[in-house]
């Protein structure tokens, strides 16, 4: 498909010879608005003039291949003629005169339909059914995994996704993972697709992985796959189910290990059904109202492109409130602090709240991962894609997805892992990849195993350029913004800690211990490492997606920690017991609960100090 | 806290236990972390996750009559976090900088590092060059053509002739002259280092500073 970009037919000039093949595909005429300016600020930086440049480059390669074409054919041609003469010792006009009698067909679409129709008389791959693509909803059918995220109007609807229960949700995805279990149950690599639709289609599916993802099927795992034998290899997971919340605060005074008795039991479980209960009402509740507040809105407005959080809009219908506590975006902040977002649905409100709704492209991931195996070898990037490859094998070795320890051999989320990170690599060769990046996308990836390995790589595009903190315009993950990081730390670990903890800053102070040593890793992995325990980086990244300032609320995470560690930590005499401690292994034993609530209570302080420092400079 | 309480039991009748802070520079994937692994819990991890800004651990070590308690800060290999290093090579008196003996660029790279370290780094820092993983190239022969081994050992002692620094060939897979390197930058290390004043135990515990500097281990073992 990539002719060589420097033979272009009539001199059209490329500008950047390395420059990547940006092809837009034939249907752009049948792009929405949004879709055009999404793809115009993605792909070419908002700059129209490129968009249109590349329109042109594409019709200039398109009328190229028909010169080549008909060329081809008119050569064929003669041949034809020719044999026609020496075997049926037919001349020239004769065979025109039969040609003639054969049925005209003038439109693009009696063609395609008489070809579909032969092909259709084929014998085809077992597993796909194909019909002809007169609508593309027909071919939807066969793809359940887009079916969630087909239409662009379907997504902004999206407030009626959460409010339909989880149940509902799951159906919708096991639907679409069991039609997919039925399908080739080989787990082998891509390569083997039978039938490759149209780019836009296989957008979200890469078959044969997705077979595998079955935790059942795995012995000895807690639900994010980390081997859970001998609670040796990783003690600090938590197999609990995920769905449970913080109920433990209120059950532990009931659960006693002694008396376990068939009443306790039912008592447990009664409270614990009871407080889950009470959870979804709350969501559903503030749901509701925001949808119906929404669908109000809407009728009136027209769509305006808007990112995560504020395309909620929940800043706009709290101006109608006039009591600042009730406020819609408080109560959500308020929510996801208490409970965590419903692990149901947690993928469906990140999709949202990050913003990757908004940035993906359908069809758009695909091509960045096609890019990256067709420019494996470019200068530019080779640096990136080696230190992936030295890294994939090193990404969460101790859990069955990324690595069988029995076999040896990658596990099913291996795979799914590079082609993200390539195609990142591809998309934002700005920044290229960054150690660190392997354990997000790593962790994303295990959040929810139905989420397509698409959605997971939008997901970490809008983690990156929408909701971390920017320096200067530039991401967090920009070589840029590395020096910024650093002076956040020392900023923390100067000014906010020693504000906000003073009797733990000088005691640390006196043992010599160097603050920003410890939250520099912490930053650098957004608190994958730390943040060791599935659930609580969960909890972790479902209250970034909704913090008002993203660096405060890195900020009061760090300092949440220590908080979390005060009366330990001011026991210690020696400062490297104090590193030992917050290293790595420190939130083990943590309140989820507890720790985001003092987070918030600093996020809350450290905005107003912020905003009291701009004052005075004013 | 039990052992800490040992420890100040222990410091009034053993030899002094002195603080050194030791830092590990090279690029990405060549084996630090494992060389620290081997050294502090002599263990091994086939697949060891990368290390981001840096690592702490601390281990001791006894060289004839004074025990080292190195603090071990291990960095992030990668190119882009080389900016951080100056953070933790600040006030450290032994650098171990580590290259992978099949890797060229690795070894260019060494040789960046100890540039670096000369230039920035306190004066009196001692630096031990280190050319990880042997096990890889154990069974060559000489003059083998198809040897995994791309840097030779001839060329890293010339390196650390020239700079001054000690040299070992290493294996962290199967602790071949592990434990060498540090006793080897434990025995160069001056023996009233630059002790921050604000440890009161390392304060406590030197007393005697009469010993005799211990000969010196370099060179490596093969």
């Amino acid at each position: 498909m990539n002719k060589d970009p420097h033979k272009s037919l009539f001199g059209d000039s490329i500008h950047n010879p390395s420059q990547l093949n940006h092809s837009l595909g034939s249907d752009v005429h049948e792009w929405s608005d949004e879709t055009i300016e999404k793809v115009v600020s993605i792909r070419f930086g908002g700059d129209y003039n490129l968009f249109i440049r590349q329109l042109s480059r594409d019709i200039t390669q398109k009328e190229q291949d028909i010169i080549l074409l008909r060329d081809f054919y008119l050569r064929r041609e003669r041949q034809f003629y020719k044999v026609c003469a020496s075997h049926a010792n037919l001349t020239h006009l004769e065979v025109d005169k039969l040609l003639d009698d054969i049925q005209q067909k003038d439109t693009v679409d009696d063609v395609l339909l008489d070809m579909i129709s032969v092909a259709m008389k084929e014998p085809l791959a077992p597993t796909l059914k194909r019909e002809p693509p007169t609508t593309i909803s027909s071919n939807l059918a066969q793809q359940p995994d887009i079916e969630a995220h087909s239409s662009e109007s379907e997504r902004r609807g999206w407030l009626r996704g959460w409010i339909q229960s989880p149940n509902d949700l799951r159906y919708e995805w096991v639907r679409s993972t069991s039609s997919l279990h039925s399908g080739s149950r080989t787990p082998k690599g891509t390569e083997d697709a039978p039938i490759v639709p149209p780019l836009e289609l296989v957008s979200m599916s890469q078959p044969g992985d997705s077979t595998i993802l079955d935790p059942e099927e795995l012995t000895n795992t807690d639900p994010y796959g980390f081997i859970t034998e001998n609670g040796s290899e990783n003690p600090k997971r938590q197999p609990g189910d995920g769905s449970n919340f913080d109920a433990r605060s209120s059950v532990s005074q009931v659960v006693n290990p002694i008396d376990s008795s068939y009443a306790t039991l039912q008592e447990v479980g009664r409270r614990h059904d009871d407080e889950k209960q009470a959870i979804e009402a709350r969501w559903n509740t503030f749901c509701n109202e925001v949808m119906k507040l929404r669908n109000e809105r809407n009728q009136e407005e027209t769509f305006v492109p808007t990112f995560g959080l504020k395309a909620l809009e929940l800043k706009t219908l709290d101006r109608q409130i006039s009591f600042k506590e009730d406020s819609y975006l408080k109560r959500l902040q308020s929510l996801i602090s208490k409970q965590g977002i419903p692990p149901g649905s947690r993928s469906k409100f990140w999709f949202e709240l990050s913003g990757a709704s908004n940035i993906r492209v359908p069809g758009e991931y695909n091509r960045l991962v096609e890019l990256a195996k067709m420019h494996a070898n470019d200068p530019s990037l080779i640096q990136s894609f080696n230190q992936i490859d030295l890294d994939l094998h090193r990404t969460m070795p101790s859990n069955v997805y990324f690595h069988n320890s029995t076999t040896s051999l990658p596990g099913p989320l291996h795979h799914r892992l590079k082609r993200i990170l390539d195609a990142f690599v591809v998309l934002r060769s700005d920044i290229g990849y960054v150690q660190g990046m392997n354990k997000i996308v790593g962790n994303l990836l295990i959040a929810d195993k139905r989420v397509t390995e698409e959605d997971t790589f939008w997901l970490f595009v809008s983690l990156i350029d929408e909701i971390l903190p920017t320096y200067h315009g530039e991401s967090y993950f920009s070589p840029s913004s590395l020096k910024h990081i650093r002076n956040a730390q020392t900023e923390l670990a100067q000014v906010q800690f020693a504000l906000l903890m003073p009797k733990l800053y000088a005691h640390l102070k006196q043992l010599d211990v160097q603050i920003e040593f410890i939250t520099m890793n912490w930053w650098l992995l957004v608190f994958t490492d730390i943040c060791n325990l599935m659930e609580l980086w969960y909890r972790v990244i479902d209250n970034l997606l909704v913090s008002d300032k993203s660096e405060d609320f890195l900020k009061a995470l760090s300092l949440g920690i220590f908080k979390h560690y005060e009366k330990k930590l001011l026991s210690l005499d020696n400062y490297d017991d104090v590193y030992v401690l917050m290293n790595r292994n420190a939130t083990r034993n943590i309140g989820f609960r507890e720790l985001m609530e003092i987070t918030r209570e600093l996020e809350r302080k450290i905005g107003k100090m912020e905003k009291d420092r701009g004052k005075r400079w004013e | 806290m039990e052992l800490k309480s040992y420890d100040k039991y222990r410091m009034s009748f053993a030899p002094p236990t002195t603080s050194v802070k030791l830092v590990l520079l090279g690029e990405a994937a060549v084996g630090k972390s494992s060389l620290v692994l081997r050294f502090v819990s002599n263990d091994f991890q086939e697949n060891k996750e990368p290390t981001i800004g840096a690592a702490f651990l601390t281990q001791k070590c006894t060289i004839g009559e004074r025990t080292i308690k190195y603090e071990i800060w291990d960095t992030a290999g990668q190119e882009r976090f080389a900016s951080l290093a100056p953070m933790y090579y600040r006030n450290a008196q032994a650098a171990l900088v580590v290259y992978d003996i099949t890797k060229p660029a690795s070894f260019i790279k060494a040789r960046h590092w100890v540039k670096e370290l000369h230039e920035q780094a306190s004066k009196d820092i001692t630096i031990a060059l280190v050319g990880n993983k042997h096990d890889l190239v154990e069974d060559d022969n000489d003059g083998d053509d198809s040897s995994l081994r791309k840097v030779s050992i001839e060329e890293g002692q010339k390196l650390a002739d020239e700079e001054g620094l000690l040299f070992f060939e290493t294996s962290a897979k199967t602790a071949y002259n592990v434990n060498e390197v540090f006793v080897g930058i434990g025995s160069k290390i001056p023996e009233a280092p630059l002790l921050k004043p604000q440890q009161p135990q390392a304060t406590d515990g030197r007393i005697d500073l009469s010993t005799g500097t211990a000969p010196a281990a370099d060179g490596c073992a093969c």
